[in-house]
């Protein structure tokens, strides 16, 4: 029974149901009456001829539509397109007219400016102004008017017109933060910098959070020529009105970063840490960064005030030894164009650094290496060798089994044979060779600092197989120099069996290293003596006249040079020896025009020389400096 | 100080004494091309004039000793012969001779060359000036103020490259935010009003045809990648408008392919441009980049028409080069499709089985103009942004030495046609 009942009740419903969603579909073809329905089809049809380009066609089709329902905004919209795409811009204004003819409520701005555009178009700039202007009479505080109008002057690129446009909405409406990121667009595109910079800034005034955002719009807009000259000053004036704004001080020092004013940077930057809350984490960023672009007295002056402010902060570490490496690479620099007494002072600096790092932090990861670092520029470039073997020996003793212990036994093999202790640089070399399983960089270094034990002991023999290992491997970057000792070895035989000459001449090369400049003089002088017209005496003239030279004797230098071009034309020394002796003229002694007749004298003589780009860049140099 | 003036006297004395004649072959002995063509060039300067030897030893030059030259051609890297004044003679004797290939074209006056280019500094490179300054030849830059004020008159060639005549700022649509691209964009625009035009396609249609009225009186004009079709295009679009309202604000002429004017143009007539404010092409004269499969360095190249050195000089003096096979390069225009080249055009070389042309030239009043496709000889596919070729890699790149070619053709002496 009660099935039953459940039936009837569905039954009953049934049609209820069915009737129901009927009222509530929606206007579909069916709908339509028939005339709709054939407007439909036929404005299908123009907007197919439009799709294909056939535009006259479908505006026979569009213009019969918007007679028979003027008030259909698709038929319009679609035949103001058409009459524009063809350039018929006097219908379109017609078709305009009639719009705001049926004066429909809310749409006669956008029909005026529409035909303000429309005039622009079509050639009247007074007209179209004039369309413009009647929207601005009757905006009053209407932002979005302004917008209007705007936009449709951005649409024939009238930018100057836009910006009088939005700056009086702002007036208008009283609100002086509209339209900012529009106007500061607009200024920049017409090259007004500085009013854009001042929209920025209004901006960042309005909101500090906003500072990603305008260092970004501006990381472009600041490459337009002249742009960082008319932007600066504006900020540098509002952060001197407003010290306390901080979005504007970080934009400020950001922006004299990027022009490279590193100097007035990290006084903002300076400034900007005292608030912040990881304190010295923006002067350490602000040092790397100036360190990274060689402004090494800037960074030297934040490295040295993130020390001073911050002694307590992780960043304090990072700083100490930011601060060496910073010198170290000033240092390198400078020795490398002015020489190593000119770069003393900074690798003293290096070296301070570096102990003031391990006083400081004596655990910290980076205490073994940067104890080498210190040895190494003790031996290398202060040359205090008992400093320096101190230095090192510490560093194997109490980090054994790092690598910073490893390239210090290294060092120490170097230390020996600089000292003349040849046994033990060789005993050194060997362990550690051993120690590194016989491969890897280092250990094929070691290999060829003992092949150079050997060849400075005489032992020509071991020397030539020892660097005969090492050619096969051309890709270290030992390879060059193993060559070129084989080379020696392989071209310079005689004259006796146990070659004599070349023993003779390993001798200098070893107090050469050691720095023995006199003794490497009279060394090279002896062997010229005896073996004057072996195949060796290029080689020994070059190194003599390399010892007169870092002994300031640079007449005889000169000489030296001067002669091994002349004596041995054919050396693979005597392009580099003519250089030589042209850039001493040169650079030393500053004897120009004979310096410059050298440099020609090059060119001819040795015209397919490596040094000959050199030659020429130096050549021009003086030729354009009126020499 | 005794001892190194000694010293200094014999260094300097141990050259050989000074030949008659000098030989600077452009074959493959040549150890820098392009320096070559600077030395000419500074020789012209000199009040030196040059026998140009076409097609013996890849068009050497054969000049007089003067005392500063040895010098000159060592400091610039030129390799060089000396030769005796009977040397010389053989040699001249064998390129006038009936039997070779080969003719004597005398280089007198150096011309006085204008480089068309904006001061802006653009982010691609322009390779003529990379040449001209590499091979150390002077150059002035002119743009439109300067095109549309007569500075044209003092100059013997004019050189157009990576330019856009159409006035759609290169078609460079997708970077209109970057700041290069709105500083141009705002230089044109600029420069359009103060010339009053409200349109820079109007302003680069007047020096376009300033342009042309300088070669019909005499002018000779060079022209690479985009500078070469989109100044036909301008020309040919006098009294339409072919650019998008992306551009210009205002759309096309729907019937602009109907008011095209080819008689207008240089090189190309019968061409459609291009609409389509995205798409990176001007019209359909170019042929774009080459199939995929043949997109490879390796493996695309052109090979340049061999001419009568006696009959047809100036082809021949175009198209001097050590090598007759050059590896091909793309660019805003690559090539130029055959169909569209006119008749009386001289094709001077193109890409084997490809219906296109890469070099061509041809005569329009008293002036010439030679158009050569594609951006960088020595960049196989030059970006924007890519930083500019070092041609001290580049020394002996046959691409540009036809560049070169083209500034000395202007220097040579008119002597009268065979008959």
């Amino acid at each position: 029974m009660r099935c039953l009942l459940l039936l009837t009740t569905i039954l009953m419903a049934l049609p209820a149901a069915a009737q129901r969603p009927r009222s509530v579909l929606p206007l579909t073809r069916e709908t339509l009456s028939p005339a709709d329905s054939a407007r439909a089809t036929r404005f299908a049809l123009a907007q197919s001829f439009l799709n294909a380009a056939q535009i006259e066609r479908a505006i026979v089709i569009l213009e019969d539509l918007i007679a028979e329902k003027p008030n259909d905004h698709a038929y319009y919209e679609a035949l103001k397109e058409a009459y524009e795409s063809v350039k018929q811009y006097e219908n379109a204004i017609g078709l305009v007219n009639e719009r705001l003819d049926l004066n429909r409520p809310g749409t006669a701005p956008l029909l005026m400016v529409e035909r303000a555009r429309l005039r622009y178009l079509n050639g009247d700039e007074a007209g179209a102004l004039d369309s413009w202007d009647a929207v601005l009479v009757s905006a009053g505080d209407q932002e979005r008017l302004y917008r209007l109008v705007y936009e449709s002057m951005m649409q024939v690129r009238l930018i100057d017109r836009a910006i009088i446009v939005l700056e009086r909405g702002r007036a208008s409406t009283k609100r002086p933060e509209l339209f900012q990121t529009e106007l500061a667009y607009l200024h920049g595109l017409v090259g007004a910098h500085d009013l854009a910079m001042a929209e920025y800034l209004a901006l960042l005034k309005a909101n500090a959070r906003q500072i990603n955002y305008v260092r970004s719009r501006l990381s472009q807009a600041l490459q337009q020529e002249g742009a960082m000259e008319a932007s600066l000053p504006i900020v540098r004036t509002h952060v001197a009105q407003q010290p306390s704004n901080r979005s504007f001080r970080e934009l400020y020092a950001w922006m004299l970063t990027e022009n490279g004013d590193y100097e007035a940077a990290l006084a903002e930057y300076r400034t900007l840490s005292q608030e912040e809350a990881q304190a010295g984490h923006i002067l350490f960023d602000f040092a790397t960064q100036a360190a990274d672009l060689g402004a090494f007295d800037v960074a030297a002056g934040a490295f040295d005030e993130v020390l001073t402010r911050h002694p307590e902060t992780p960043v304090a570490a990072e700083a100490q030894l930011g601060l060496a490496g910073m010198h170290r690479r000033q240092a390198d620099r400078l020795s490398a164009s002015l020489g190593e007494e000119e770069a003393r002072p900074h690798y003293e600096s290096a070296l301070a650094a570096y102990r003031r790092f391990l006083d400081a932090y004596p655990t910290h990861a980076e205490s073994p290496e940067t104890l080498r670092r210190i040895g190494e520029l003790q031996h290398t470039v202060l040359h205090r060798y008992e400093d320096a073997e101190l230095t090192l020996l510490e560093v194997v003793q109490r980090y054994t089994n790092t690598r910073a212990a490893l390239q210090a036994r290294f060092d120490l093999g170097r230390l020996a044979i600089d000292r003349n202790r040849l046994e033990e640089g060789r005993i050194i070399f060997e362990r550690l060779e051993a120690s590194l399983g016989h491969s890897g960089a280092l250990a094929e270094r070691a290999r060829f600092e003992r092949a150079l034990i050997q060849f400075y002991q005489g032992d020509l023999e071991t020397a030539g197989a020892l660097v005969t290992t090492l050619n096969q491997n051309a890709s270290t970057d030992i390879a060059n120099d193993a060559i070129a000792l084989r080379v020696l070895l392989l071209e310079n035989p005689g004259p006796d069996s146990a070659n004599a000459a070349v023993q003779h001449f390993a001798a200098a090369k070893l107090l050469y290293r050691q720095r023995q400049l006199e003794a490497t003089i009279d060394a090279a002088e002896q062997l010229l003596s005896y073996w004057g017209q072996h195949p060796i005496a290029d080689d020994a003239r070059f190194l003599r006249g390399q010892a007169l030279l870092d002994a300031g004797r640079l007449p005889e230098a000169l000489l030296a040079f001067g002669e091994l071009a002349l004596i041995h034309p054919e050396s693979p020394l005597a392009d580099r020896s003519l250089f030589n002796y042209a850039t001493i003229l040169d650079i030393r002694m500053q004897q120009v025009s004979e310096a410059r007749a050298a440099y020609a004298d090059f060119l001819l003589r040795y015209p397919s020389s490596l040094l000959v780009p050199e030659v020429r860049a130096r050549l021009r140099a003086l030729r354009e400096a009126g020499v | 100080m005794g001892r190194t003036a000694a010293l200094l006297i014999f260094l300097g004395c141990v050259g050989n004494a000074p030949a008659q004649e000098v030989l600077i072959p452009m074959d493959t002995q040549q150890s820098n091309h392009l320096k070559a063509y600077g030395v000419a060039y500074w020789v012209l300067q000199q009040g030196v004039s040059i026998d140009w030897l076409l097609n013996y030893r890849g068009g050497s030059f054969l000049l007089q000793s003067f005392p500063a030259l040895e010098g000159e051609l060592a400091l610039r890297g030129v390799a060089y012969q000396q030769l005796s004044g009977s040397e010389a003679a053989v040699i001249i004797a064998e390129v006038e001779s009936e039997r070779a290939n080969t003719a004597v074209v005398r280089l007198d006056k150096p011309p006085r060359i204008a480089v068309y280019a904006p001061d802006q500094t653009l982010p691609w490179d322009d390779t003529v000036l990379l040449a001209l300054t590499y091979a150390e030849v002077p150059y002035e830059m002119i743009y439109d103020d300067d095109v549309l004020s007569g500075s044209l008159q003092y100059f013997d060639w004019l050189h157009l490259h990576h330019e856009d005549f159409t006035g759609q700022y290169g078609k460079f649509y997708q970077y209109r935010n970057m700041p290069w691209y709105i500083e141009q964009q705002r230089e044109a625009e600029s420069a359009a009003r103060r010339h009053g035009f409200r349109k820079v396609s109007e302003l680069k249609l007047l020096v376009a045809q300033t342009i042309r009225q300088y070669v019909l009186e005499g002018g000779f004009l060079f022209a690479m990648c985009s500078g070469t079709d989109t100044y036909d295009i301008a020309l040919a679009a006098l009294s339409t408008d072919i650019v998008p309202s992306e551009y210009d604000g205002d759309p096309v002429d729907p019937g602009a392919l109907g008011k095209l004017a080819f008689e207008e143009t240089f090189a190309f007539t019968g061409f459609r441009p291009s609409f389509n404010a995205s798409e990176y092409e001007h019209s359909d004269i170019d042929t774009g980049p080459p199939p995929p499969q043949l997109q490879n360095p390796a493996l695309d190249y052109f090979t340049l028409f061999e001419f009568s050195a006696k009959w047809d000089p100036v082809p021949t003096m175009l198209t001097q080069n050590h090598v007759a096979t050059i590896k091909g390069f793309i660019g805003q225009t690559t090539a130029f499709r055959k169909q569209f080249v006119k008749p009386g055009v001289v094709a001077l070389a193109e890409a084997p089985l490809r219906n296109e042309v890469k070099y061509l030239h041809g005569s329009f009043g008293q002036g010439t103009f030679t158009y050569y496709a594609g951006h960088d000889p020595e960049d196989y596919q030059h970006f924007v942004g890519d930083p500019p070729t070092d041609l001290n890699l580049h020394k002996n790149s046959p691409g540009y030495r036809l560049i070169l070619n083209n500034i000395l053709f202007p220097a040579a002496r008119k002597k009268k046609q065979k008959t």
